[in-house]
C-alpha cells in the first residue's frame, strides 16, 4: 500500500471542486446573500472556497452550506449513470463513457461539505435565538460533515463518488429488473 | 476574483464598498443597495461559465442516453436472472431487447450465445460466435459457459471423420447398415447415433431407436436431442412414466424447452389427463405461437377436450404453412382414429 497525497486526488478531480464552489455561489445568489470572494480552484488547502456575508437566516445558512452535497451528488449521478451501464454492464464502454464516469465520480466525490461549512453552521445554530427545530436538523448535519471529513482520510469521499456514479446505477438496475 | 471591502468603512456608517452614505442597515455588512445587488450577483468568470456549460451539456447528453441504456441494462439483468433459472426463451427475448441498445456488447452477445444454443437457434448462435471470435471477456464464468455451449454444439454437427466416411452418400440417405458399421468404429460419435436413431424412429423401429439413444446418452448424458427423442418414443411405446422422465430431464436442463414441454403435453394427453395436457400446450403457445410441433399438440389437445372450433382453426393454418401441414397430418390421423391417442 502506498500513500497518495490528498492534494493530488483533489487536483485530479478538480471539476468536482469547481462545481462545489459554484453551487455555494449560486445558492448565495438565490438566497440574496452578497458574495465577496470566490476561489473555484487552487493548488492548496482548501482547494476552493466562497466568502460571503454572514447569513442571518439560520435556515439559509444551512442551505448554503449543504447545497453542494445535493448539487454534486445529483449532477455526478446524472452524468455517470448512462455511462456506467455500457462500462460495467455491457462491457463495451466508449472513451466518452469513461470521460463521463471520471466526471461523475469527480463531481460526486466533492459533494461533502467542508469542515469550514460545518463551522459556519455551528456558529449559526449555537446562537441562543436559533429555533430548536433548526438545531435538531443542524447538529446531525454538522456531525455527518465531520464524519465525512474524517472519512476523507480513508478515501470515503472517493468511495462516495464511486458509489454514486457506479453503485447507484447498478442498484437501480437490480431494483427495476 | 477578489473584491475586498474597505475595513474602515465597515466600522463607519458608509457603504463598505463605495463609501456611499446610503447604506442598508438591516444586514451584517454595511452596503448601499447598488453594491449589495452587485455582490449578490457576484460575477462568475467566463471560464467557469464555459466549464459549467460543458458540464450541463454532458449532463444533457447523458440524460438523452439514459432511457435507452437503462432499459437495455434492465433487459440484460432480467436475461441473466432467466439464465440462472434456465428459462432460455425469456432470456433470448430480453437479450434481443438489450442488444438494440448495445449491439457490440460482449456481455450481451455471450449470453445470447448460451440462450440461442438452448433454444436450438443455431443461426443466431453461429452469427454471435463470429462476433465473439478473438474478443476478450473478463467474466471467466461467462466465458466458461460459452465454451461449454460451443463444445456441446459440436455434438449437433457431423464431425470431419463422419463427413469423410459418408462422402459417397452425398445428397443420398445413408443406409442404416453403414451407420451401424460407423458407430461400431466410432462409438463416441453421438451425432451418428442420433442420425441412426432418427432413421429407426421414421421406420417406427422404436426399440432399436431406444437402444442406440441409450448408447448416445452413455457417451453424453446431457445430449439434448437424444433425451428429446427418448421422451417421444417412450410415449409411442406407451411407457408414459418413462416418457415423462425424459421430458423432465430435458426440462431440468432447459426449463423452457418448447419441444420437451410440448412432448410432455402429448404424453399427459395420452395418459388421459386432457385438461392438464391442454394447459401445457397453451403454455408453450404463449412462449412461441409459431412453433409448428406445438400447434399440432394444441390441435390434438383441443380435439381431446372437444373444443372443435379451436382445433379446426389450427387445422386451417396448414394451407399457409407446409411444415405445419406435415405435423397436422398426424393430428388428422388422431382425429380420424387412425392413431389411437390413449
Amino acid at each position: 500500500m502506498f500513500f497518495i497525497p490528498g492534494i493530488l486526488i483533489t487536483i485530479c478531480t478538480f471539476p468536482g471542486v469547481i462545481v462545489h464552489e459554484l453551487a455555494h455561489q449560486l445558492f448565495c445568489r438565490l438566497l440574496k446573500v452578497p458574495v465577496f470572494k470566490v476561489v473555484y480552484f487552487r493548488f492548496g488547502n482548501p482547494a476552493g472556497y466562497v466568502q460571503h456575508e454572514i447569513v442571518t437566516n439560520k435556515w439559509h445558512q444551512i442551505l448554503i452550506s449543504v447545497c453542494p452535497f445535493f448539487v454534486n451528488t445529483i449532477l455526478g449521478a446524472l452524468i455517470a449513470f448512462p455511462a456506467a451501464i455500457p462500462i460495467f454492464k455491457f462491457n463495451n464502454g466508449s472513451p466518452l463513457d469513461y470521460l463521463l464516469i471520471y466526471l461523475g465520480v469527480s463531481i460526486a466525490m466533492h459533494a461533502f461539505p467542508s469542515t469550514g461549512d460545518a463551522k459556519s453552521i455551528l456558529k449559526t445554530i449555537k446562537e441562543a435565538e436559533t429555533p430548536i427545530w433548526i438545531k435538531i436538523v443542524g447538529y446531525p448535519i454538522i456531525g455527518l460533515i465531520y464524519i465525512g471529513s474524517l472519512g476523507g482520510f480513508f478515501w470515503l469521499d472517493l468511495l462516495y463518488g464511486i458509489a454514486v456514479a457506479v453503485g447507484l446505477p447498478n442498484l437501480l438496475v437490480s431494483i427495476f429488473s | 476574483m477578489d473584491q475586498t471591502l474597505n475595513p474602515e468603512a465597515e466600522k463607519s456608517s458608509v457603504c463598505a464598498s463605495c463609501s456611499s452614505p446610503e447604506v442598508l442597515n438591516d444586514y451584517p455588512v454595511k452596503l448601499c443597495a447598488n453594491c449589495r445587488n452587485h455582490f449578490i450577483k457576484y460575477p462568475i468568470p467566463i471560464w467557469v461559465r464555459l466549464f459549467g456549460a460543458g458540464v450541463v451539456l454532458l449532463m444533457l447528453i447523458s440524460m438523452l442516453w439514459l432511457p435507452k441504456n437503462f432499459h437495455a441494462a434492465i433487459a440484460l439483468s432480467r436475461a441473466e436472472k432467466a439464465e440462472k433459472t434456465r428459462n432460455y426463451i425469456t432470456e433470448e427475448n430480453e437479450l434481443r431487447d438489450a442488444i438494440k441498445a448495445a449491439p457490440n456488447s460482449l456481455q450481451i452477445l455471450s449470453h445470447l450465445a448460451i440462450a440461442s444454443f438452448y433454444n436450438n437457434n443455431f443461426t443466431t448462435l453461429d452469427s454471435v460466435l463470429d462476433k465473439l471470435k478473438g474478443k476478450n471477456l473478463d467474466d471467466t464464468s461467462l466465458v466458461n459457459r460459452v465454451n461449454d455451449v460451443i463444445e456441446s454444439s459440436k455434438s449437433f454437427m457431423p464431425t470431419a471423420v463422419y463427413d469423410s466416411s459418408f462422402v459417397r452418400y452425398k445428397n443420398k440417405v445413408i443406409p442404416d447398415t453403414a451407420l451401424i458399421r460407423y458407430i461400431r468404429q466410432h462409438s463416441t460419435d453421438t451425432y451418428a447415433s442420433l442420425i441412426l436413431a432418427s432413421s429407426y424412429v421414421d421406420q417406427e423401429k422404436y426399440g432399436s431407436a431406444d437402444t442406440i439413444l441409450t448408447h448416445a446418452l452413455d457417451v453424453d448424458p446431457k445430449f439434448l436431442p437424444a433425451l428429446e427423442i427418448k421422451g417421444m418414443l417412450k410415449r409411442e411405446i406407451n411407457q408414459i412414466d418413462s416418457s415423462l422422465y425424459y421430458c423432465d430431464k430435458v426440462l431440468a436442463i432447459n426449463n423452457q424447452s418448447l419441444y420437451a414441454l410440448s412432448s410432455k403435453a402429448r404424453t399427459i394427453l395420452k395418459s388421459g389427463n386432457h385438461v392438464e395436457g391442454l394447459k401445457i400446450a397453451n403454455l408453450v403457445f404463449k412462449l412461441n405461437s409459431h412453433f409448428q410441433y406445438n400447434l399440432a399438440t394444441l390441435a390434438i389437445a383441443y380435439h381431446l377436450n372437444q373444443d372443435f372450433k379451436k382445433r379446426d382453426a389450427i387445422l386451417g393454418l396448414a394451407a399457409k404453412d407446409s411444415v405445419l401441414a406435415s405435423y397436422l397430418t398426424y393430428v388428422k390421423d388422431v382425429i380420424s382414429g387412425k392413431v389411437v391417442y390413449k
